[in-house]
């Protein structure tokens, strides 16, 4: 019970942490932030009726309480471009992002796991070099052109999926993939080195010595603990991924909350940007925390701390 | 001091086929954008022809062939390439210098209640994706080249303090530097003589990596729009303009495109390199001998 | 004369190393007899782990060479196809590690890692395996067994992990129990119980037991027979016995000179220097004792008293404390010029945090520290940097002592240009008269700190602590790491230096067979207290607190004559400083034995159990 409270009172505090990041973020630009609120063509009427709405005349402090008690009750203002509330649009949006990143997780564990274990315990063969070479190239191509060339080859020339637009899978496929090509290569390279280190341990040297067969040193002695960095580095890696779907729905169109952000910073529109900012941080925080919370469950050496 | 590090890399470098491989590449864009700069004049890359408009490469008497406005490619992958060059290289160290230095202070200090809320906050940035913080950045700044070097630098400094800290930390309790209190120093001389030249590998070795993905940024955020505006050249940004003509003419895209892979994976491959080569403890035959007890460590 | 059980014959272990290859085993030939205990020992580097793993075939495959020919029941083990091997590993030759810290897999239960054993070569069902399985955890003597075989290793201390190896080695009931340096993690009480369960469960299973070690005493202990391995090769092998009373070759003679044997001291008032032995010709000096150098002034040379340092352990640093490490607690004594007071005890007794408390490394939490009658706890920053040259400190480990990126020469120099004491090239002159001080060649100075060996480093470290010409050095294990020959030089080395300069000496160690050769007076630690003090033969010959008792039972004794016969219950774990936020540490009464000998009335909560 006193874990509990002691994870919740951290949660809280990271939450807080983060909602005032983003409640700053309109209010460090040079400017009057009631009019950045309003539009910068709304009438004088309405920047005042913002103003008092958010309190902007009132000390920072007083602000943030508005800002928070407003945002616990759903309020995160007006969008100026979209002429409607800020949730809403956000929770419009959300559910693109999320499967997003959800469906590049699961194809980068899918492929980058048996890989990086391949590689490992080929090591210096072929499989591990084309293993090794193609995540350097994974990690060093920029998504963007990765996701342009894909859209080239299957969607322009053989046509195999549609180029832009969210809805159903097929849709999904060409944006995932491109997606989950860094971290694919990034869990290939980790799964191959946690298992080298795993192998070199002193605990496989004794499951050797008690005669089990190498594919039960391997399988279930090395894996099992080769598995736990990248468990954490999955669970860490969706909020990058989750951030990135920024880039990947410009370059497939897809509606998701991260083209809403890019659009909102270049059309100034500020409530949107700060709600859209405040989202991300919120999920991407969610997430960590539950992986982190679920360690003890895959990791018996953390158990009871 | 430091020299033995720069001899231990250039033989790191010369032993290894791709790593040299990896560092011409770099050095080959590097001397591209930067001299070519010299030769070709801006205009070329910024002023429209529209005569010249869309020339595949070779056609022409061109080496690249001409964008949708006439302009020459090769005359913008060289000033687009000096933006991204600049942009990531000075992000990269804008990132770096305070990052170690916060993460010397937090690894020596670390007990003090002040290093540890700077590394609670470096632990809530570095939770947050790298392309949202400079998304943030962007936004109080508004798009420009400097906000988002500014946007790369801040987003690059939780990932050195982090891995400055750690090293300090493992070094601090290290019995030499232990030895360097006892002997009577000062903690500034300890930090400087016995602890920065000890970690300075794995800073080169995360600088070397961290460049490759600064650039890689930097041109996403100019993808975005977020960075220069047209008609200046990036190489993020001509991308971004050449999508329309993804289908007519692809080596809009390839073109720059493969200028940023070749450029990212140069900076990968020689940071890979510098790490198996620094790292004892990926030492190849070493490790296996000490595991299996030729040394018995005690 | 018993039968043969295994036969190696000019074993050659070749490893690949970036230079070439390189025989970690040289043409070894040796067997063991049925029920034997067969020691092969040797320092680091002689090859003899490498000869144990070669008979399992355990040397990475992929860069090793084994050659040679090892019989086991008529058959070659290095012919054997490798599902036969796995026949023979853990079924019929088992073996157990020097770490047990990391020899278990960390994320399964030692229940199904000790039950695995069981399923593959023995195929028992899993209920059969469970119960199986508890029947060996009792038969190590691990308490409650039945509640702890879903354990993680996590949750046992480094002894009951090597109890829970022998568990698992023993699964199948193996002729041979391969035993690779099994002690040499351990503290010297539990290295005691461990010793004990090897010897009681050979005679129980009628098993043969191969016992790698570098520990002579451990050898005069246990072995019935032993090889001495040196540079990959066998140099002697005989009767344990026949090896300690005429040893043949230089290199044995060599070894169990510099080895100290415990007792040996008796009737001796001062330290006296290892003997040393011509390698070549084996021939010994006689061993010296050292000429009285104790000078007592009106004030001691360091003063403590009341030193006391705790850790708050908490969470994270919002949390509360949850527990508070008495790390060192209420404990007081004095260092006079020119005497080595050596301050023993088992890991976590708090022998080095009060060493590093006395040169304030970590500030005490309260207590006073007195050097030369100057009280050390007023001090400003500038004038403990002053103070501090009178102390120096050599350290445990002398490969992390050095930084790698300085030249020795800079090293030993450095305390004298950071205090500003010497010109660069006063420093120079002053650093080629230290290096041939502490017996190196004043060209090395240019020489980086990994071109040197353990011992050579020592050297170094004891030249740079000398620089400053201290009055007292605290030496923190400074001799622990090193192989027993070059042990026994450093110990010569400081020996002298004290005689030479009037150096005293805080001696940290758990080691006591170097602690009764080198000190004057001893202290004996135990969960941060000192529990008996007094000079060295009183110490020794007798000693007054049931630990301080406990902890001589426990020293193995090079002399198999005077193998002793089962000590007495010697069962327990160390206890752990770890108390309560609201633990206050009660009065302690001590009762003078004789003068300078006192001991602490003992409680029943510091009587080891």
């Amino acid at each position: 019970m006193l874990q509990f409270t002691k994870k919740m009172t951290e949660l809280i505090l990271l939450l807080l942490c983060v909602s005032f990041i983003a409640f700053m973020v309109p209010r460090l630009i040079p400017g009057d932030p009631a009019r950045l609120f309003a539009g910068l063509d709304a009438p004088a009427e309405v920047v005042a009726a913002i103003r008092t709405e958010w309190g902007f005349d009132q000390p920072l402090v007083v602000q943030y309480w508005t800002f928070l008690t407003k945002a616990l009750q759903g309020d995160l203002g007006f969008s100026i471009h979209f002429k409607q509330p800020v949730m809403q649009e956000i929770l419009i949006r959300l559910p693109s992002s999320i499967e997003l990143a959800v469906a590049a997780t699961a194809i980068s564990v899918l492929i980058g796991v048996p890989l990086g274990i391949a590689s490992a315990l080929h090591r210096r063969k072929l499989i591990d070099k084309v293993a090794t070479f193609s995540s350097i190239l994974g990690i060093s191509t920029p998504i963007f052109v990765a996701g342009l060339c894909l859209m080239y080859i299957f969607s322009m020339r053989l046509g195999w999926f549609p180029a832009s637009g969210r809805g159903s899978l097929s849709k999904l496929v060409l944006p995932a993939l491109t997606l989950g090509l860094y971290n694919t290569a990034l869990i290939t390279r980790l799964t191959r080195s946690t298992m080298l280190d795993a192998l070199n341990t002193d605990y496989i040297r004794t499951a050797r010595a008690k005669g089990l067969s190498e594919r039960v040193v391997i399988y279930k002695h090395a894996l099992r603990n080769a598995i736990l960095p990248v468990y954490t580095i999955v669970g860490l890696n969706i909020g990058y991924l989750i951030g990135s779907s920024v880039i990947i729905e410009a370059v497939f169109g897809r509606g998701g909350l991260g083209s809403v952000l890019v659009d909102a910073v270049k059309w100034r529109d500020y409530p949107l940007a700060q709600g859209s900012i405040l989202a991300f941080a919120i999920v991407i925080i969610l997430v960590n925390r539950f992986v982190d919370w679920s360690y003890p469950f895959v990791d018996p050496r953390i158990k009871g701390n | 001091m430091g020299n033995g590090d720069v001899a231990r890399i250039i033989a790191a470098i010369r032993g290894d086929k791709a790593a040299l491989a990896g560092s011409l590449a770099v050095l080959f864009f590097i001397v591209l954008c930067l001299g070519g700069a010299l030769i070709v004049p801006y205009s070329a890359a910024t002023m429209p022809n529209l005569s010249m408009a869309m020339l595949l490469p070779g056609e022409r008497g061109t080496l690249l062939g001409t964008d949708e406005l006439g302009r020459d490619m090769l005359a913008r992958i060289i000033w687009g390439g000096q933006n991204s060059l600049v942009i990531g290289l000075t992000s990269a160290v804008l990132g770096a210098l305070p990052g170690v230095i916060i993460g010397l202070f937090a690894g020596y200090y670390s007990e003090s209640p002040i290093s540890t809320a700077i590394m609670r906050l470096m632990d809530v940035l570095l939770a947050m994706p790298r392309i949202l913080l400079g998304i943030i950045v962007v936004t109080i700044l508004g798009p420009g080249e400097f906000s988002i070097s500014l946007a790369i630098g801040v987003s690059t400094i939780p990932s050195f303090a982090r891995i400055t800290r750690a090293s300090t930390l493992a070094l601090r309790s290290a019995v030499f530097v232990e030895a360097s209190r006892a002997i009577g120093n000062y903690d500034r001389v300890t930090l400087i003589k016995h602890i920065l030249p000890n970690i300075l590998s794995p800073l080169i070795v995360q600088f070397t990596l961290d460049a490759g993905q600064a650039i890689l940024m930097a041109s996403g955020l100019s993808f975005l729009g977020l960075g220069p505006q047209p008609p200046a050249a990036e190489w993020g940004l001509m991308i971004a303009q050449a999508r329309v003509h993804l289908f007519s003419n692809p080596q809009l895209v390839l073109i720059p495109g493969l200028c940023l892979l070749f450029v990212t994976l140069g900076f990968n491959i020689v940071g890979d390199s510098l790490r198996d080569a620094i790292d004892p403890s990926l030492g190849r035959v070493s490790r296996s001998i000490r595991s299996a007890g030729v040394v018995t460590a005690r | 004369m018993a039968a043969k059980i295994l036969q190696i014959e000019n074993l050659v272990t070749t490893f690949d190393t970036a230079e070439g290859g390189f025989n970690a085993v040289d043409g070894v030939s040796l067997y063991i007899e049925e029920g034997e205990t067969l020691a092969v020992v040797g320092e680091s580097g002689s090859g003899k782990s490498v000869t144990a793993l070669s008979i399992m075939r355990l040397t990475p495959p992929n860069s090793s060479k084994i050659e040679g020919a090892i019989w086991f029941e008529g058959k070659n083990l290095l012919t054997l196809p490798d599902d036969e091997i796995r026949q023979i590993r853990g079924n019929k030759i088992a073996m157990i590690f020097q770490e047990p810290m990391t020899s278990l897999n960390p994320v399964y239960s030692i229940g199904s890692q000790i039950g695995e054993a069981l399923i593959t070569h023995r195929g028992l069902s899993h209920s059969e395996a469970k119960a199986e399985t508890i029947r060996l955890l009792e038969k190590v003597r691990i308490p409650t067994a039945k509640s702890r075989i879903r354990d993680y290793p996590h949750n046992f201390s480094g002894g009951m992990r090597q109890r829970v190896m022998i568990a698992m080695a023993l699964a199948c009931n193996p002729k041979i129990l391969i035993a690779d340096e099994p002690t040499t993690a351990l503290d010297v009480t539990i290295q005691a119980q461990i010793l004990d369960l090897i010897k009681s469960l050979q005679k129980e299973e009628g098993m043969s037991v191969l016992f790698i070690t570098h520990d002579m005493g451990v050898v005069a202990e246990i072995a019935d027979r032993t090889v001495v391995m040196y540079n990959g090769e066998a140099v002697e092998t005989g009767a344990t016995a026949d090896i300690f009373a005429h040893p043949k070759h230089p290199y044995t003679r060599a070894l169990l000179a510099a080895v100290p044997r415990l007792g040996s001291m008796e009737g001796r008032k001062r330290p006296m220097r290892f003997p040393v032995v011509n390698r070549v010709t084996g021939e010994c000096d006689v061993p010296v004792e050292v000429p009285d150098t104790v000078k007592i002034t009106q004030r001691p040379l360091l003063e403590v008293k009341g030193l006391t340092k705790r850790f708050d352990m908490r969470s994270g640093i919002l949390s509360p404390v949850k527990g508070r490490v008495h790390a060192v607690e209420n404990v007081s004594f004095n260092v006079n010029v020119g005497e080595t007071l050596a301050l023993v005890g088992e890991s976590g007794c708090g022998k080095s945090t009060t060493g590093r408390a006395v040169l304030r490394l970590s500030d005490p939490d309260s207590g006073t520290l007195a050097l030369n009658g100057v009280d050390l706890m007023k001090l400003n920053k500038a004038e403990l940097r002053n103070a501090r040259r009178q102390m120096q400190m050599i350290f445990q480990d002398p490969f992390a002592s050095l930084n790698p990126r300085l030249s020795i020469g800079a090293a030993v120099a450095e305390p004298l240009l950071a205090n500003k004491l010497a010109t660069r090239s006063q420093a120079r002159e002053k650093v080629a008269d230290l290096l041939r001080q502490v017996g190196l060649q004043p060209e090395m100075a240019e020489r980086f700190p990994h071109e040197f060996s353990g011992g050579q480093r020592q050297r170094i470290c004891i030249a740079r602590a000398l620089s400053l010409e201290p009055g007292l050095i605290v030496a923190d294990e400074a001799v622990s790491a090193l192989d027993v020959s070059v042990k026994a030089q450093v110990v010569n080395l400081m020996l002298d230096l004290q005689a030479r300069m009037g150096l005293g000496y805080l001696f940290i160690s758990h080691d006591m067979g170097v602690v009764e050769r080198v000190s004057h007076r001893v202290a004996v630690m135990y969960l941060g207290e000192i529990v008996e003090i007094g000079s060295r033969e009183a110490i020794f010959q007798n000693p007054q607190h049931p630990y301080t008792k406990r902890l001589l039972a426990a020293v193995p004794v090079a002399d198999p004559t005077r193998r002793p016969e089962r000590r007495a219950a010697l069962n327990g774990e160390i206890k752990s400083p770890v108390r309560s936020p609201d633990y206050v540490p009660p009065v302690r009464q001590f009762r003078q034995v004789s003068p300078g000998h006192s001991v602490m009335v003992s409680y029943d909560e510091l009587m080891p159990n």
